[in-house]
C-alpha cells in the first residue's frame, strides 16, 4: 500500500447525525436489497478510494490488445483513465464489471477511458467468454496473463483499480467492487482526473 | 501459470506459532523429527493459507492412508467448493513428483452459500479440510507427496495462492497423529446418501416460469428427519448460479418441496439434464444425490393471479357434465323426486325450494374450496376428492346415504333430519328447505369423486393458484352443478312438465332408497380400503343398525311417542358413533399397514423411475393411476382396460402397465398427478420411445384412443411428440 495515502472525505458534508442516520438507513435497505432480491449492491467510490498525496507517477507498465498490440498508459496521456486490474475467476470484478460497462459509456464524452486489464491466465479466450455471457460490450479486452501489471502496481489482489489524471498522475486507487455508474462515483471521478482541456 | 500470478500478490509463507510449538512438544516427547510428518508446515499469507495433513504419522501395512488439505481463512475471507458458484478457483492438487502415490481422491465438505457482491459464490470461511484418499503403490514402504495446490480465496478482494507442499510418510508403526481427529470430522461434512439422511425424493421436476425463466423443483418425502433451514446447490447447470431454494412443507411435515429459480435456463434445456444435487440442512448434515427433472407444466406451481375467462366457462361447464355423473347420480335422484312432488304446487314455492337446492351446492362448492385452501395454506398436499381418502368422511356419508334411503321408504321423515339441518342453521323456514339444501350439499361432496371431462382441467388449473383463484374456479363449477336448479327457478313452469304425483311414486320411492343404499354400500367398501376390514364392517353394522331401528319404529305404530322419540335418539347416537369409529381406528383399532398391493393381471405397481429407465430401453410405458373411490377410474377398468384390444396389448412383453393407487393418501402419486398439473383422478399416460416426456390421455377412455397412444409412443425413430399436458 503506498505511503502517504489518506481516505476521502465523503463529498457530502452533512451534519454526523444526519450521515450515520442515512448511513444506517442505506445500510439497513441495501442488507434489505441483498437479502430479498439479492440485487447486486456495491459500495460507492468514496467508500474505497485511497487518494494518494501528491498524485504519483505511474510505474512502467504495460498490457497487450485483443489483437496483441502493446500498450502503456502513455498512449492515453491527455485523457482520464480508470486502470482495472481483475480476473474472470474474481466475484467482486464480475460484480463490477456490469458497472465498468456502464462508467465507459457515460463518461467518454469527458475524455475519460475504462481499462479492464484481465491477469486471466486463460487469456483472450477466457475474457471473450466472460464479455459475452455478462453482456460487456462498451469495454475494451485488455490481457496480460503474467501478471506484470498487478506485481508494478503492488496490486494485493483484484479488483485493484488506479485512477490516472489527465497530466498522467496516479490520483488514487481502489481495492474491491465499486459502484462505478453511481452518479456520486461518476461526480468523484470527474473531480480526480480534473476538468478537460 | 497461476504461480507466477501468485507471486505479484505479496503472499509470504508464515509459519503459526501454534504449529511451532507443537512441533517442539513432539519434539521434546523425544520421538524422531520423521515421525512428525502428519503434517506440513502452513504456505500461505495471512488472509489465507494451507497445509497438508495425515491421520497416521507412517505408512504402517495399510494400501490407504486418510490425509486432508487444510485451508485457513482469515475472517471474512472465503474459499470455493468444487463448483464455486458465480466465480471462484476451487482448490486442485496436482501431484507430480509423488512417490509411492497411486491415487489421491479429494473430498468436499458441503458447502456454504455467500453471498459477495450481490453473487452467490459456494464455499467455506475460517478453516476447512478436505479430505484425501491416498492409495499407496507399495504398502510399507515410505510415501512421498508432493502436492502443488491452486486454488483462490475472496474477500473484497480476490487473491490467486500456489502453494507447494512436501510431505514424507516414513514406514512403520502407523500411530494417528494429532491431525487424525481433524480429518475425521472433516469426512463427516462430506455429503453421505439421501437415505442416511432419511428423505427419498418424490420428484425432480422442472416448469417453465414468466421471461424464459424456469423453476427446478425437488420434492422429498421425509421419514423421521424434518428439514429446519435446507439449503440446495445444483451442479450440472448450463450457466449461472442458482440462489437460495425456496422451501415449503406439508403441515405433517413428511413432504418438503424446494424450488430453486432459474434465471439463464429454459426448462426446456434442463429437462433431462442429469443434475448434481448437494442438500444441506445444518453443520453435519448434507446428503449427494443426481436427478433428472422432468418437464412439467407451469400450472404445478402457483402462478399470476389473472383468472381468464375461459377456465371459467370450462370451470362452469365441468359443474354441468358432474349432474349426469355417476356419482351424483344417486342423490340428485332424490332432487328430481322431490320435485314431481312439486309439480303441481305454486311457482313461488318451486323457486324458493330450487333456489334453496342451489344454495347447498354452492355451499358444498365453498366448504371444498375452503377446505382446500386452508390445507394448501398449511403446506398439506391437495387434491380433487382426497375427502374420499379420509375414513371419517365415508362413515359419514354412508350413514347420511343409509338415512336418506330411510327417508324414501317412509321410515324417516326427513323434515327431521333433527340435528343436521338445525345445525345448518336454515331450518327454520321449514324442514323442507333444510333437505333441499342438505341434498345440493351433499351432492356436491360425492361429485369430488368424479373428475368429469373439463372437471379435471379447471380443478388442475385452481389448485396450483391462490385463494382467490381456487375460490373463483369452484364458484363457477357450483354454478355449473347448480345450473339445472336455478334454470328451473328461473321458469318454473318446466317443472310442471314434470308427471303429476301418482301411485307410480311408491314404486319408484322404492328403486330411489334401494339407490341410496347402493352408495352406502359403495361408501362402506371404500372404507374397506381406505380404514381397513374393522371400521369398515364396524360402520356396515350401525348402518343396518340404524335402519332396523327406524323401519322397527315406522312398522309398529302402537309405539308410545315417547319410545318414538327415544329409538329415534339412538338412531342418531349410533349414527353420530358411526362416524367415529374410523377415526378411533387409527388409533387402537387394528393400525393396519397398507396392504401389499395385490395387482392382478399385467400390471405392475407404480414406480416413477423405472419409467425413464424401460423407456431408454425401449418399452412402453402405461401408467393409470386410479382410486377406489373414482367411479370413472372403475368405468375406464371396466370397459377399456379390463378388455381386449387393449388389455392384450398391455399384456404383452414390450409393454409396461403400471398401476398407481391413490385410493389412500400417497404423496408420490400426488406429486407425480402435481406434474401433469393434475390435482385428481384418473390419469392415464403412454410413455415410450416416441414419446418419452409421456402422452396424456383422455379423463374418459375410449379403445381407439389408448390404442393410438399406445402405437404412438412406440414410434420410432421419436417423432417430435409433447405430451399433451393439462
Amino acid at each position: 500500500m503506498p505511503h502517504g495515502a489518506d481516505r476521502t472525505a465523503s463529498p457530502n458534508r452533512e451534519a454526523p447525525g444526519r450521515r450515520a442516520a442515512l448511513a444506517f438507513l442505506g445500510a439497513a435497505f441495501s442488507s434489505v436489497l441483498a437479502r430479498r432480491a439479492e440485487a447486486k449492491v456495491l459500495p460507492l467510490l468514496s467508500r474505497r478510494l485511497v487518494r494518494l498525496h501528491p498524485p504519483e507517477a505511474p510505474p512502467a507498465l504495460h498490457f497487450k490488445t485483443a489483437t496483441g498490440e502493446t500498450q502503456t498508459l502513455a498512449d492515453f496521456r491527455g485523457k482520464g483513465v480508470v486502470l482495472n486490474v481483475w480476473a474472470t475467476w474474481c466475484v467482486p470484478c464480475k460484480a463490477e464489471m456490469p458497472a465498468l460497462n456502464h462508467l465507459a459509456t457515460i463518461v467518454a464524452p469527458d475524455g475519460i477511458v475504462v481499462l479492464p486489464v484481465s491477469i486471466d491466465t486463460g487469456g483472450l479466450k477466457a475474457v471473450q467468454k466472460f464479455y459475452a455471457a455478462n453482456h460487456i460490450a462498451h469495454l475494451p479486452i485488455l490481457l496480460d496473463p503474467d501478471g506484470g501489471i498487478a506485481r508494478a502496481l503492488k496490486a494485493p489482489g483484484v479488483p485493484t483499480t488506479v485512477i490516472v489524471d489527465r497530466k498522467g498522475l496516479i490520483e488514487g486507487r481502489v481495492e474491491g467492487a465499486v459502484q462505478w455508474d453511481a452518479p456520486a462515483s461518476i461526480a468523484l471521478l470527474r473531480r480526480l482526473v480534473g476538468p478537460a482541456e | 501459470m497461476r504461480g507466477l500470478v501468485r507471486s505479484l500478490f505479496s503472499s509470504a509463507t508464515r509459519r503459526r506459532p501454534a504449529t511451532l510449538l507443537a512441533a517442539a512438544l513432539l519434539a521434546a516427547a523425544s520421538l524422531p523429527a520423521a515421525a512428525r510428518a502428519a503434517a506440513t508446515a502452513w504456505v500461505g499469507d495471512r488472509h489465507a493459507a494451507v497445509r497438508l495433513i495425515t491421520a497416521e504419522q507412517a505408512t504402517g501395512s495399510m494400501s490407504a492412508i486418510d490425509a486432508g488439505l487444510e485451508i485457513r481463512l482469515a475472517p471474512g475471507w472465503h474459499a470455493y467448493w468444487r463448483t464455486p458458484g458465480a466465480a471462484g478457483i476451487p482448490a486442485s492438487i496436482a501431484w507430480a513428483g509423488s512417490q509411492n502415490l497411486r491415487s489421491a481422491k479429494l473430498f468436499w465438505p458441503a458447502p456454504h452459500r455467500y453471498v459477495l457482491d450481490g453473487l452467490q459464490t459456494y464455499g467455506y470461511e475460517r478453516d476447512v479440510v478436505l479430505p484425501i484418499a491416498i492409495h499407496l503403490m507399495y504398502p510399507g514402504a515410505p510415501l512421498v507427496l508432493h502436492a502443488a495446490v491452486n486454488y483462490s480465496a475472496c474477500k473484497t478482494i480476490c487473491v490467486p495462492y500456489h502453494a507447494t507442499l512436501h510431505l514424507t510418510l516414513p514406514a512403520g508403526l502407523a500411530l494417528p497423529g494429532p491431525e487424525a481427529p481433524l480429518i475425521t470430522a472433516a469426512r463427516r461434512l462430506v455429503p453421505g446418501s439421501l437415505q442416511e439422511f432419511g428423505l427419498s425424493v418424490l420428484a425432480t421436476e422442472v416448469a417453465p416460469a414468466a421471461n424464459g425463466r424456469s423453476d427446478l423443483i425437488l420434492r422429498l418425502a421425509a421419514r423421521g428427519s424434518r428439514l429446519a433451514h435446507p439449503d440446495l446447490f445444483v451442479e450440472g447447470l448450463p450457466q449461472g448460479a442458482p440462489g437460495r431454494p425456496r422451501f415449503t412443507r406439508s403441515i405433517s411435515g413428511d413432504v418438503a418441496t424446494l424450488v430453486v429459480r432459474r434465471v439463464h435456463d429454459a426448462a426446456a434445456k434442463l429437462a433431462g439434464r442429469t443434475l448434481a444435487f448437494t442438500l444441506t440442512d445444518g453443520p453435519g448434515r448434507a446428503a449427494a444425490f443426481p436427478a433428472a427433472p422432468v418437464l412439467v407444466s407451469a400450472a404445478s406451481l402457483p402462478g399470476g393471479v389473472a383468472l381468464p375467462l375461459a377456465i371459467l366457462a370450462v370451470a362452469l361447464l365441468g359443474g354441468l357434465i358432474l349432474n349426469v355423473m355417476p356419482c351424483v347420480l344417486p342423490v340428485l335422484s332424490l332432487k328430481l323426486f322431490a320435485l314431481t312432488e312439486l309439480a303441481g304446487a305454486e311457482r313461488r314455492k318451486v323457486r324458493i325450494d330450487l333456489l334453496t337446492t342451489a344454495a347447498g351446492v354452492l355451499a358444498g362448492f365453498a366448504a371444498l374450496a375452503g377446505g382446500l385452501i386452508g390445507l394448501k395454506a398449511a403446506g398439506a398436499a391437495i387434491g380433487w376428492g382426497i375427502q374420499f381418502q379420509e375414513p371419517w368422511f365415508l362413515a359419514a356419508m354412508t350413514m347420511v346415504m343409509a338415512l336418506f334411503a330411510a327417508n324414501m321408504w317412509g321410515w324417516l321423515d326427513i323434515s327431521l333430519p333433527g340435528g343436521l339441518a338445525s345445525r345448518l342453521g336454515t331450518a327454520g323456514a321449514g324442514s323442507r328447505r333444510g333437505t333441499a339444501f342438505l341434498t345440493g350439499l351433499f351432492a356436491t361432496l360425492l361429485a369430488a369423486s368424479c373428475s368429469a371431462p373439463f372437471v379435471g382441467t379447471a380443478v388442475g388449473f385452481a389448485l396450483a393458484r391462490g385463494p382467490l383463484q381456487i375460490a373463483g374456479i369452484f364458484l363457477a363449477m357450483g354454478l355449473g352443478l347448480a345450473a339445472p336448479y336455478l334454470l328451473g327457478a328461473a321458469a318454473p313452469r318446466l317443472v310442471s312438465l314434470l308427471p303429476r304425483p301418482g301411485s307410480w311414486m311408491v314404486v319408484l320411492r322404492a328403486v330411489f332408497g334401494f339407490l341410496l343404499l347402493g352408495t352406502a354400500v359403495w361408501l362402506v367398501s371404500i372404507l374397506l380400503e381406505v380404514g381397513g376390514a374393522l371400521p369398515a364392517l364396524l360402520v356396515g353394522v350401525i348402518a343396518v343398525l340404524v335402519l332396523g331401528l327406524l323401519a322397527s319404529r315406522s312398522c309398529i305404530r302402537t309405539f308410545l311417542p315417547s319410545v318414538r322419540r327415544f329409538s329415534t335418539g339412538i338412531a342418531v347416537a349410533l349414527a353420530v358413533v358411526a362416524v367415529f369409529v374410523p377415526a378411533l381406528g387409527r388409533e387402537f383399532l387394528a393400525p393396519s399397514p397398507p396392504p401389499t398391493e395385490v395387482l392382478s393381471g399385467p400390471w405392475h405397481p407404480f414406480d416413477r423411475v423405472a419409467i425413464a429407465r424401460d423407456v431408454r430401453q425401449g418399452r412402453v410405458v402405461f401408467v393409470d393411476v386410479t382410486a377406489a373411490w373414482c367411479l370413472i377410474c372403475k368405468v375406464n377398468a371396466l370397459t377399456v382396460l379390463d378388455r381386449d384390444p387393449v388389455a392384450a396389448r398391455l399384456g404383452t412383453p414390450g409393454i409396461v402397465a403400471m398401476r398407481a393407487d391413490w385410493t389412500r393418501p400417497s404423496p408420490p402419486i400426488t406429486a407425480y398427478l402435481q406434474s401433469f398439473g393434475r390435482y385428481g383422478v384418473p390419469l392415464d399416460v403412454v410413455y415410450g420411445p416416441g414419446a418419452p416426456h409421456g402422452i396424456v390421455l383422455p379423463d374418459l377412455l375410449t379403445p381407439g384412443a389408448v390404442m393410438a397412444a399406445l402405437a404412438k409412443a412406440a414410434a420410432l425413430p421419436p417423432p417430435a411428440i409433447l405430451g399433451r399436458i393439462n
